[in-house]
């Protein structure tokens, strides 16, 4: 036993020290697969003006400030920022690696807006004077040129990342799980964390439902399992149960739930697999969304 | 000395030992008690669209909302190094809202020239690579223009400074900055991913040096900590553009909207909550502007205040 008290330091320094070097690999292998897709030659005869920068979610506020959090919370792995020139046009390319294609899509999504000027780019994109953005795989990749014809050399610069990207050019498959009609065009979200403030409903898919001017939010809750789902579903009763009120809902699906507070709205859920099926705001156009998404997640 | 005088002397002596009571920039509160009002928002009647009639509008709003205060000769006098603060943290231009409109940078410049300054400094640290912002933004060359030095903030000049805040004993500053003797604020309004708004109090992280992400684990506390430290002689704040999501980095000029306006103001808590209104913000959901109010930095309530309104154009 005392042999054992002794050698714990040891033991437990060897274990840091051990998962400090998985973590620097991991780190290592980002950066050389980032600085792959950045590897001469460079778009339309760019030139770097310097090496590529690396930024971890330790130093990424160095470069974005308070920006950074966000990208922090969503899983950065490793950041590359390279300053190039094409000619009269200066370039700034952001890489982001997210770790993995949710939530790069879920970070991607986090900045878009309904209402952008979307483009065909890896697996979606938009574009804007000066800008464009797009994500594919488990990389989010932010654009940016200065000077006359700028957006010309973004998009040559974009179809040459994606190329180097590779193949993986679709939005997360969920998406396509989730009821199409009435939904928002580009509402979706994938929010890892703590959605409406819940940790229980995390991480989840969101998407916006339109009914003559009323909307509506779906969320649906990726739990580790069917029992985990049922559990979730337990702490929103509960929740609902000690802020409002909640009642069964077998008018709506077998297994539904309806509920109010005062401050979060009306909502109706249901746990359906591995899943936890939310829907807030809820009319009765929405139902119809409620039940296409319990029997397409069935 | 007759009476008349002797108040008047009495009273400037008052004025001089309150700016000098309340830190390096001649405290707010000395001008606050003067005549004059605290607030004054200069609003532009429409909404041009040429790059020359929008510079035309950011500099003629600036005249106007530092003229609703009583003019710059209040603030700024002969003989005052001026230091002026405005957001270059971002290597943006100016459509693209994220940093201050280099127009009405250069318009203070020449206004505090007028006002009998001595020497006028821009500057800012820059989150982005300083080079590039300084040019980007074009408050460079505006400002230089104008007479300003505008400079890029050196590593080495950053000094460990006692602030006595609630989460900032002390801080790293920039030393240049504690040399002056006036300081004018001036933020551009914008959406921030983290605090909402990006105001005047949150510019105010553009004198500091560090590790500044420590900053954000107790936000709202910092800034009112570095604003009840730094109190700028001035605040005047650009709307003209509003950066509305995606802050404080931007890029998207879909997310640029047309508020054709310019706050002035001694109470970095009512022009924030003057701020955040435009953002549709109720002043109370800004954290560091209800922390600013709870410690009696300045009222939240803004209206309270009868800020002058001045339409142009």
């Amino acid at each position: 036993m005392l042999r054992f008290v002794s050698s714990f330091p040891v033991l437990l320094l060897t274990v840091c020290g051990l998962c400090g070097s998985v973590f620097l690999k991991a780190q290592n292998a980002s950066q050389q697969d980032l600085k792959r897709l950045v590897a001469e030659p460079l778009p339309e005869g760019s030139v770097a003006q310097s090496p590529p920068t690396f930024y971890s979610p330790d130093n990424l506020y160095e470069y974005m400030d308070g920006g950074a959090d966000i990208f922090v919370l969503y899983g950065v792995k490793t950041m590359l920022h390279l300053d190039a020139k094409a000619h009269a046009v200066d370039v700034t390319v952001d890489v982001f690696d997210m770790g993995s294609p949710n939530t790069a899509f879920g970070m991607y999504a986090a900045e878009r807006s309904p209402d952008y000027n979307f483009i065909r780019m890896g697996a979606e994109g938009y574009r804007n004077t000066g800008i464009l953005n797009f994500v594919q795989d488990r990389y989010y990749i932010k654009l940016a040129g200065f000077g006359e014809g700028a957006d010309a050399v973004l998009d040559a610069w974009a179809k040459v990342l994606s190329a180097r990207i590779g193949s993986n050019t679709s939005l997360p498959e969920m998406l396509a799980r989730l009821p199409s009609g009435n939904r928002v065009p580009h509402s979706e979200q994938y929010i890892p964390k703590d959605p409406l403030g819940h940790s229980f409903l995390g991480p989840a898919y969101v998407a916006s439902y339109a009914f003559d001017g009323h909307e509506s939010k779906l969320f649906v809750t990726l739990a580790h399992s069917d029992s985990d789902a049922l559990e979730r579903m337990k702490q929103l009763e509960a929740h609902f149960a000690k802020t409002g009120e909640y009642a069964p809902a077998p008018d709506i699906e077998e297994g539904a739930i309806r509920g109010k507070n005062s401050f979060e709205g009306a909502f109706i859920a249901k746990a359906q697999g591995h899943f936890l099926i939310v829907i807030m705001n809820p009319t009765a156009g929405s139902e119809q969304i409620f039940r296409a998404a319990a029997k397409s997640l069935h | 000395m007759n009476d008349g005088s002797r108040r008047d002397f009495l009273k400037t002596c008052a004025l001089i030992g309150a700016a000098m009571k309340l830190g390096p920039f001649a405290a707010q509160e000395a001008y606050a008690a003067s005549a004059g009002p605290a607030l004054s928002i200069a609003h532009y009647r429409s909404s041009p669209q040429s790059a020359d009639a929008i510079a035309a509008e950011a500099r003629k709003l600036t005249q106007e909302a530092v003229n609703g205060l009583g003019g710059m000769g209040r603030f700024i006098g002969k003989g005052d190094v001026v230091w002026i603060k405005p957001n270059i943290g971002w290597n943006r231009v100016p459509e693209q809202a994220a940093t201050t409109n280099p127009d009405i940078v250069a318009t203070l410049v020449s206004l505090c020239y007028q006002a009998g300054a001595r020497r006028v400094i821009v500057s800012d640290n820059s989150c982005n690579p300083s080079v590039a912002c300084f040019a980007r933004s074009g408050i460079q060359q505006a400002a230089q223009k104008a007479g300003a030095d505008c400079f890029i903030m050196e590593d080495r000049k950053f000094r460990r400074t006692k602030l006595n805040g609630k989460a900032l004993p002390e801080w790293e500053l920039y030393g240049d900055v504690l040399g002056v003797n006036k300081f004018i604020n001036v933020p551009i309004v914008k959406h921030h991913g983290l605090c909402k708004a990006t105001l005047g109090m949150k510019n105010l992280m553009g004198v500091t040096g560090g590790q500044r992400n420590r900053f954000h684990q107790d936000l709202t506390n910092t800034l009112v900590d570095l604003a009840t430290f730094i109190k700028p002689t001035l605040v005047v704040m650009d709307a003209v553009r509003v950066l509305t999501a995606n802050g404080p980095v931007g890029g998207n000029l879909a997310d640029v909207k047309r508020k054709d306006t310019v706050a002035a103001g001694t109470d970095q808590v009512a022009i924030d909550a003057f701020g955040a209104t435009l953002l549709s913000y109720k002043p109370q959901e800004i954290g560091y502007v209800m922390e600013g109010h709870a410690r009696r930095l300045g009222t939240i309530d803004f209206e309270s205040l009868k800020p002058r309104r001045i339409e142009v154009g």
